[in-house]
């Protein structure tokens, strides 16, 4: 099911501009898929911004059994990648847990690892904290959000994080706002603000 | 009457087409030699075209009109941040530099916000120092309206403001407005806007064609071109590293040598008899040391001067 962004504002220009910009943000980062629904409120004559992105999914640790393919051979494990992504975490992962003088890099995915009898424990290396996901999701958005605007709050928690900004004070008033936002967005229900 | 003109192609037999514009009376404004391509903006008498064409279609190059040449343009955004410098700033440079002229692109130390957005002396003193100026904005109504109010009204060149949503009621702060661009995330690359890209450099003409317009009722005593030949023959500039080391303005010229170690060597050099200090007014560039600025005064200004020195 493809992501639906809804934009609230009191700029219609902005509004449909900003939709663009975060949808095309998003997909550079490569979580525009990940994403079930996203809320933004543009209140630039305040000037109050939030945006709140409810995930498809509670982002999961990711291991090298799920981002490559492993098998053994003697004493020397194969991984082969399936998601170039993780490619350089995954070589960052195994160097740190074999020492570089064990992990050879046959080609650009293909790696083999000296020493290790099975794959399962190859498998089991984390290569991608569940995070890091959270983390670059909010690097899209603070590029979303105008460069001046730089009083920020985020809400993080399950599937769902909202951040708010304005220039000066956050009054308690715009944190409230961003909170129903928060709330209405976990239970998936319509917002009202 | 003389047209300016680019020829772009190879490197191969470029020393017949640098023969030929010497040979028909033409100036080199630009010369820029990439591996082995070239591009050279030259000023040539009209009569001579078709012969200039003919011969860089010869040597397997094309022949490009520059409307803008001999212009150097700043492109200014709210800051050099990410949200603001990318993509429409870089394109519309880039696209100015096609039509021939010299483009800078600057941002402002303190341009972000709503409430704290400003612009200082120092940055106004240093766009001024332009030909003209393309000021970027962005999506919101509001905040274009209060900031071109705000950072546009302290500019003394033509402006163009380049903008997301039509502004209203800020016609007085810019010599001309686009609309319909604002800030993007990624390349000016679509049909609608190399579209708009057009719209900018054509309004960036108009503003200059007023501006020489002006010039040309009391024209300055010489013509840049024949200042800048003067000053390629002299050993720092023709020693300097740096891209484009003589640029030159409607109205002047940039040389980009220490204006402190090389002032009075220049207002020494003589042009039509007189000391290019008496004809020009050369300052230091309020970027810093490392460029100068010679202004050529007026015909009229010269010989007010003149009258004066007879009267001593």
């Amino acid at each position: 099911m493809p992501s639906e962004t809804v934009v609230t504002g009191t700029d219609e220009y902005g509004n449909e501009r900003y939709k663009a910009l975060y949808e095309e943000l998003m997909y550079d980062v490569g979580k525009l898929a990940a994403v079930e629904k996203s809320y933004l409120v543009l209140k630039p004559k305040v000037p109050l911004f939030i945006i709140s992105v409810k995930m498809k999914a509670l982002p999961a640790a990711k291991t090298i059994g799920v981002v490559a393919s492993t098998r053994s051979e003697r004493d020397t494990v194969y991984v082969s990648i399936s998601d170039e992504m993780y490619a350089p975490g995954t070589l960052r992962a195994l160097w740190h847990r074999y020492g570089r003088d064990n992990v050879q890099q046959l080609d650009r995915l293909d790696i083999a690892v000296k020493g290790v009898s099975s794959s399962f424990e190859v498998d089991e290396i984390e290569v991608e904290s569940n995070e890091q996901p959270i983390q670059e999701v909010l690097g899209a958005l603070y590029r979303v959000l105008p460069e001046g605007i730089r009083v920020r709050r985020t809400f993080a928690d399950t599937d769902v994080i909202t951040v708010v900004a304005t220039e000066e004070k956050m009054q308690p008033e715009m944190l409230e706002e961003a909170t129903v936002i928060h709330e209405a967005m976990k239970k998936g229900g319509e917002i009202d603000v | 009457m003389y047209e300016v003109i680019m020829y772009d192609g190879g490197i191969y037999r470029s020393d017949e087409l640098f023969e030929l514009i010497e040979d028909v009376g033409g100036v080199v404004l630009m010369k820029n030699r990439s591996s082995q391509m070239l591009t050279v903006t030259m000023s040539i008498p009209s009569e001579d075209r078709p012969l200039v064409e003919a011969l860089c279609k010869d040597i397997g190059g094309q022949v490009r009109e520059v409307p803008l040449a001999g212009t150097e343009i700043a492109v200014v955004g709210p800051t050099l941040g990410r949200h603001h410098m990318p993509h429409p700033i870089c394109d519309i440079a880039e696209y100015l530099r096609r039509c021939g002229a010299i483009t800078v692109v600057m941002g402002l130390a303190r341009g972000r916000g709503k409430l704290t957005s400003q612009i200082n002396l120092q940055e106004t003193s240093i766009i001024d120092e332009y030909d003209a100026c393309v000021f970027m904005l962005g999506n919101f109504k509001s905040c274009v309206e209060t900031k071109a109010d705000l950072l546009l009204s302290k500019i003394n060149i033509p402006t163009v403001l380049v903008c997301g949503p039509k502004p209203e009621g800020i016609e007085h702060t810019c010599d001309a407005i686009v609309y319909g661009v604002g800030r993007k995330a990624s390349r000016m690359r679509e049909p609608a806007d190399r579209q708009k890209l057009e719209e900018v450099s054509d309004r960036v003409e108009e503003i200059l064609a007023d501006k020489k317009k002006a010039l040309e009722e009391d024209p300055p005593f010489v013509h840049p071109s024949e200042i800048k030949s003067l000053l390629e023959n002299y050993e720092p500039i023709n020693m300097c590293l740096r891209p484009a080391p003589i640029v030159m303005h409607l109205d002047g010229l940039r040389a980009k040598i220490s204006y402190e170690e090389h002032r009075e060597a220049i207002e020494n050099m003589m042009v039509y008899g007189r000391r290019l200090g008496d004809v020009c007014t050369i300052t230091p560039s309020k970027i810093n040391d490392s460029s100068m600025l010679i202004r050529i005064k007026t015909r009229s200004q010269v010989e007010y001067e003149d009258s004066l020195k007879a009267k001593q």
